[in-house]
């Protein structure tokens, strides 16, 4: 989470000093032309989408159920049977690696979706009627963001039992802060616009205002947003499940199949059993931050990208 | 499939293989026998981190303490007996009276005299339930009640007729009493520094004691980097000569140890089963494998109405294909065994029921019990031991596939006990914890009217049948084995078909060393490891 | 600028309280009980058991309110007084100031090695858009910050210490031997350099961006037009410039300073804070915890009112206001 965090922050402190960027950013017809100029991001959008097929469709058309214990295959190298080999309970560990992509996806989707939906609600309150929202929220988000991610999360779950539930609710709890500054900022300098005071002297309620018109304005970086804590979710399920706070056993998620790599002989001698779970880890993000990079550059036209395509 | 081998043939072998120096050392580089060297360092590895190096507390800081403390008595790790090093020792033929004869000249770390003064006061701390946890092992002292009450100084079942003789009386007979004295190990405290400070400081953790200790141990701390290191330098008053100067305890990962040993940088560390086939094969290491005294069990909570029909246990152990986890898993790093307690072996009879794994017979018998498979059962462990999540996937697994539904609940060590007083606690994993010195240590969890949930006792399974108990009782009455046996053997078969605990395996307890580590003898409990550190010696400094 | 200073420090107080507050009660609304985590099941199942550990609780305060415990514990915080361990007994100042020199060394060397890996190659990059070696170097921070860094950490071990055996499996030192440069080198090399690469990747990213869009503002323009040497124009006035946010975003690492790095120093048993704060979260060692809280707040602190005052000295617009 940490190398992530301090993405935001950049993000973050541009939008808050330049927030006259606002009114030219959408997802207007434009940006999307600019995102498919973007090879990168494009190569990064294939490689995800199929790896979404395989964890969605592979588990039903392999044989193997994920928790199924066959002893007489134990911990086997790759063969056509198995072709990525069995683990330490004889199960397969293609279907482990598709079923558990399936666990650190949606937790990657569900941590994404609901921190930037939380930080939409809070930040749009707290930079439209500014006052006691404004300060109690900004007082909660500094708090929140004074502690390491990856500590606090871990002792959640030492202190109430590892569970993916735990997990979710927990990556979540700390990663809304980041999205709520950004559209704080924004509804910041949205709400002092002409077409804002225009609606309200037509009678616009101030529910109706935060719909639409803050809404779709911070919805461009929101996106970028959303994109790129999917891919620290991800990361921060691995790191946790790898020591032993993430997703419980007997499941499989990719976090906990790099588990058994803490142990010297299995790295050196069973390397079917940790490398798949780490090159898919390490594939997938990849292929997020370039789908990131790529949205960055599209709904931004003042980026360096950006501006360089335009000369 | 080969038949099984005869009941007869296997106990046989069982016996053979755990009463007798049953250890394997395979030393895989070619080595003389050396003579004893004296000089050098040995750093080694605790299973656990330290916590305050606190001999009132169990668990790890029981096991370093070894270096610095010597007990009265102890469990020697080639043979399973009691013996002492300072005294010798014998018991009443009613097993109601025990008298220690200490050696003559035995001083402490600091030069002051040894006396059974020492041994009353350690005693008395023990015995005191205010402060110590060891106090039940101390229940059938004559005058103990007197002196849990406050009203007796100190329980009058222990005189010191001289400064070197110490006896101990009961108020009724309990043959196992000089295991129960030394596991957990009661190591001795020196009277003339700790006399007078109050009792609540004393078994404190922030007693400033523990990190400078005086005692009778074969080495001294000279200094504790907290959670880092504990330096130990050899103590020249030791009851026997001492030969490393120096030794080093860590406490580190498994897979860090397991690394360690094999560069050289650590001596000596327990390892884990899927580690020890690796490390056969370099020729650096030494491994040690033999018989463990605990094993791995499930806990069933026959306070639910689903469990209380036996063939409902009986499937849930059929289902677990036990040989194939041990051969797999476990590297054929355990045994298998039936019932519970699960030894020492003249204690178990030989006609037990093997529940071989049988997949349909399991899902048969859980019908025909009534079994409801739409419910969902909880089952808890403690995470942390590969090998038991392991296990734990293959039992899930097994279990999955005669159509049980289970919920994994990863609990914290705190927790444990909490989980199994909760209304949810149907079953739980952990480790025996009884040991096998004596089956009477197997009691306290399957007494009647003792159960957990009331908080009345350790019978986790609150299990009960009154025939059981009365076996036991009557095996306390004499220290005459031939006689103990029958009950023993009796009661553990009502148990086999009865199943409160299911027991999974029955770990063997590993060990890796670098070859220049010698005179290190493997003990069967890991919480023991260092019960010889004294004789330790290094080829190479 | 003092009173702007000033005016932030006071509203940070009450995020300050409230990190206590919210961790101190978050802690111990969790199940669990500390005294009962260090003991032995089956001996402190018994009926004695129970009595022993309500002694144990009382003597360590634990059955008074919340509220009280909270208050009795701040009061003494003020004095200086931590607390004492439960779980050792020590001291919880001393044990966090054993524990936080390793981490805070581990991390300077990494955040170091970071920044001038960072700076150098996103300055280049910026200055050579669209060439083969941003395009590389783009890529590699990408990735950078791809790959989880205990499965680099892994791979590190079992190449260089296990197989290799050039440098040790983990620790800060080895064991008797007495302190030496070489043997601190050998031991911080493998973390520091997995840490320091996986934050390189953002800061040449991030300094990429800022260069990029600095050089391309009108007083760049502006400056070149006057006809100074391009080199002048990078270092006297792009750069500074460029720079000016990273101090804010440096300054915004800092409880990342303090017990970030616990991944890593799990893989490599580096003595740290990461460490002691699991083992903490697992025996329920509320002393311990709480004081880490109060470090981490107070560093927190510190470093906002640090970055607070490098953007006023850096920043002429603020020096000036």
């Amino acid at each position: 989470m940490r190398h992530s965090l301090a993405g935001h922050q950049q993000g973050l402190i541009s939008q808050i000093e330049e927030p006259v960027v606002a009114v030219s950013v959408s997802l207007s017809r434009q940006a999307f032309a600019r995102f498919r100029r973007h090879k990168p991001a494009l190569v990064g959008a294939v490689v995800l989408l199929l790896i979404a097929l395989a964890v969605l469709v592979g588990p039903l058309l392999l044989p193997y159920k994920p928790n199924a214990v066959d002893l007489s295959v134990f911990q086997k190298p790759p063969s056509i049977a198995h072709p990525l080999g069995t683990d330490s309970a004889g199960r397969d560990v293609l279907t482990r690696l598709l079923a558990g992509g399936r666990v650190s996806l949606a937790i990657g989707c569900l941590v994404a979706l609901i921190s930037t939906f939380l930080g939409l609600l809070l930040g749009a309150v707290a930079g439209f009627y500014r006052g006691i929202a404004d300060f109690l929220t900004l007082r909660l988000t500094e708090i929140i963001l004074s502690f390491p991610g990856l500590v606090a999360v871990a002792g959640a779950a030492a202190l109430f039992g590892p569970s993916t539930k735990l997990l979710i609710v927990v990556l979540s709890l700390f990663s809304w802060p980041t999205p709520c500054l950004i559209v704080r900022a924004m509804t910041l300098s949205i709400r002092n616009y002409e077409y804002v005071t225009a609606a309200r002297a037509a009678g616009a309620s101030n529910a109706r205002i935060v719909l639409f018109d803050v809404v779709p304005a911070v919805l461009s970086p929101l996106t970028v947003f959303a994109t790129v804590a999917v891919a620290q979710a991800i990361l921060a399920e691995a790191g946790l499940s790898f020591l032993g706070f993430g997703v419980p056993p007997p499941d499989s998620s990719w976090g906990n199949m790099l588990n058994a790599a803490e142990s010297i002989a299995i790295i050196s001698g069973q390397a079917w059993l940790w490398l798949p779970p780490g090159l898919l880890i390490a594939i997938t993000v990849l292929s997020i931050n370039l789908v990131g990079d790529g949205l960055r550059d599209a709904v931004d036209p003042r980026s360096a990208e950006g501006l360089a395509g335009l000369r | 499939m080969p038949r099984q081998l005869s009941s007869r043939l296997r106990t046989l072998l069982s016996v053979a293989a755990l009463v007798m120096v049953s250890c394997s050392s395979t030393n895989n580089s070619t080595s003389q026998t050396p003579q004893p060297v004296n000089g050098g360092t040995a750093t080694v590895n605790l299973y656990q981190k330290w916590v305050a190096l606190n001999p009132f507390n169990t668990g790890p800081d029981n096991v370093v303490t070894q270096l610095a403390y010597e007990p009265l008595t102890l469990i020697a790790g080639d043979t399973l007996a009691v013996i002492s090093r300072i005294a010798t020792f014998t018991a009443s033929p009613d097993a109601t009276t025990f008298t220690f004869k200490l050696k003559p000249g035995l001083k402490w770390s600091d030069g002051e005299p040894f006396t059974s003064q020492d041994i009353l006061f350690s005693y008395n701390a023990y015995s005191n339930p205010k402060i110590s946890i060891y106090a039940p092992a101390f229940k059938n002292v004559v005058g103990i009640s007197d002196f849990i009450a406050g009203t007796a100084s100190s329980p009058s079942g222990f005189t010191t007729p001289d400064n070197s003789t110490f006896v101990i009386k009961l108020t009724s007979p309990y043959a196992p009493f000089l295991v129960n004295l030394s596991s957990p190990t009661l190591y001795l405290l020196p009277k003339h520094i700790l006399g007078s400070t109050p009792t609540a400081t004393l078994s404190a953790n922030s007693n400033p004691f523990w990190t400078h200790p005086v005692g009778l141990g074969p080495y001294k701390i000279v200094q504790v980097v907290p959670d880092q290191y504990i330096e130990f330098d050899k103590n020249p008053n030791y009851v026997n000569p001492v030969h490393l100067d120096k030794v080093f305890v860590k406490a580190v990962t498994a897979a860090a140890a397991v690394a360690s040993v094999q560069s050289g940088e650590m001596d000596l560390s327990p390892v884990a089963a899927a580690d020890i086939t690796n490390l056969k094969s370099v020729s650096t290491v030494t491994t040690y494998d033999l018989p463990g005294t605990s094993g791995i069990h499930i806990v069933v909570n026959l306070d639910k109405p689903y469990f209380q029909d036996k063939r409902v246990r009986q499937a849930m152990l059929t289902a677990i294909d036990r040989k194939g986890l041990v051969q797999s898993v476990l590297a054929g790093q355990a045994v298998l065994a039936n019932t519970f307690p699960f030894g020492p072996p003249w204690a178990i009879g030989s006609d037990l029921a093997t529940y071989d794994y049988n997949a349909a017979k399991a899902k048969q018998l859980l019908t025909e019990a009534g079994w409801d498979f739409n419910r969902t059962v909880n089952l808890d462990l403690v995470p942390g031991i590969t090998d038991r999540t392991n296990a734990l996937n293959v039992v899930v697994g097994n279990w999955q596939a005669i159509g049980m539904k289970i919920n994994v609940r990863l609990i914290q060590a705190g927790q444990l006990l909490g989980a199994r007083k909760d209304d949810s606690f149907d079953l739980s994993m952990s480790g025996t914890a009884i040991g096998t010195i004596d089956p009477d240590l197997g009691f306290v969890s399957l007494q009647c009217n003792t159960y957990y949930k009331d908080g009345r006792g350790t019978n986790f399974a609150n299990y009960c049948n009154p025939t059981v108990d009365s076996l036991f009782i009557k095996a306390r009455e004499t220290s005459d084995q031939s006689k103990r046996a029958p009950q023993y053997i009796q009661a553990t078969k009502i148990v086999n078909d009865e199943l409160p605990y299911l027991v999974l395996y029955v770990p063997k307890t590993l060990y890796a060393t670098t070859n220049r580590l010698k005179g290190f003898k493997p003990n069967p409990e890991i919480a023991h490891t260092f019960w010889n550190a004294g004789d330790w010696y290094v080829t190479t400094k | 600028m003092l009173w702007v200073v000033v005016q932030r420090l006071l509203v940070a107080l009450p995020t300050f309280v409230g990190i206590t507050l919210v961790s101190f009660i978050g802690i111990r609304l969790a199940p669990g009980d500390p005294v009962r985590t260090s003991l032995d099941p089956l001996i402190a199942g018994g009926p004695d058991g129970e009595a022993y550990i309500a002694l144990r609780r009382h003597e360590l305060g634990l059955d008074q309110s919340l509220p009280v415990q909270y208050l009795d514990w701040m009061r003494a915080v003020l004095k200086g007084d931590l607390g004492y361990s439960f779980a050792t007994g020590q001291p919880v100042s001393e044990i966090i100031h054993a524990r936080l020199g390793p981490t805070m060394e581990l991390m300077a060397t990494a955040l170091a090695v970071a920044i001038l890996i960072g700076v150098t190659v996103g300055v280049l990059t910026a200055f050579r858009q669209y060439s083969v070696f941003d395009y590389v170097a783009t890529f590699a921070s990408l990735v950078a910050i791809s790959i989880p860094q205990f499965f680099l950490g892994l791979i590190a071990i079992f190449v260089f210490a296990v197989t290799l055996r050039i440098l040790p499996v983990g620790g800060m030192s080895t064991l008797g031997e007495p302190p030496g440069l070489g043997d601190a080198v050998a031991h911080i090399l493998l973390p520091a350099s997995i840490l320091g690469l996986t934050f390189a990747g953002p800061f040449v990213r991030y300094t990429r961006a800022s260069v990029l869009e600095t050089i391309h503002k009108e007083y760049i323009l502006a400056a070149r037009a006057k006809g100074l040497s391009e080199r002048r124009v990078s270092f006297r006035h792009a750069l500074p410039n460029a720079l000016l946010p990273l101090v804010a975003l440096v300054g915004l690492q800092v409880p990342y300073l303090v017990a970030g790095a616990v991944v890593i120093e799990t893989v490599f048993q580096w003595p740290g804070m990461g460490q002691l704060l699991l083992t903490a979260f697992q025996e329920l060692d509320y002393p311990v915890l709480s004081g880490f809280v109060m470090v981490l707040a107070l560093f927190v602190f510190a470093g906002l009112l640090l970055s607070e005052i490098l953007y006023g000295v850096l920043d002429p617009r603020i020096r000036r206001s």
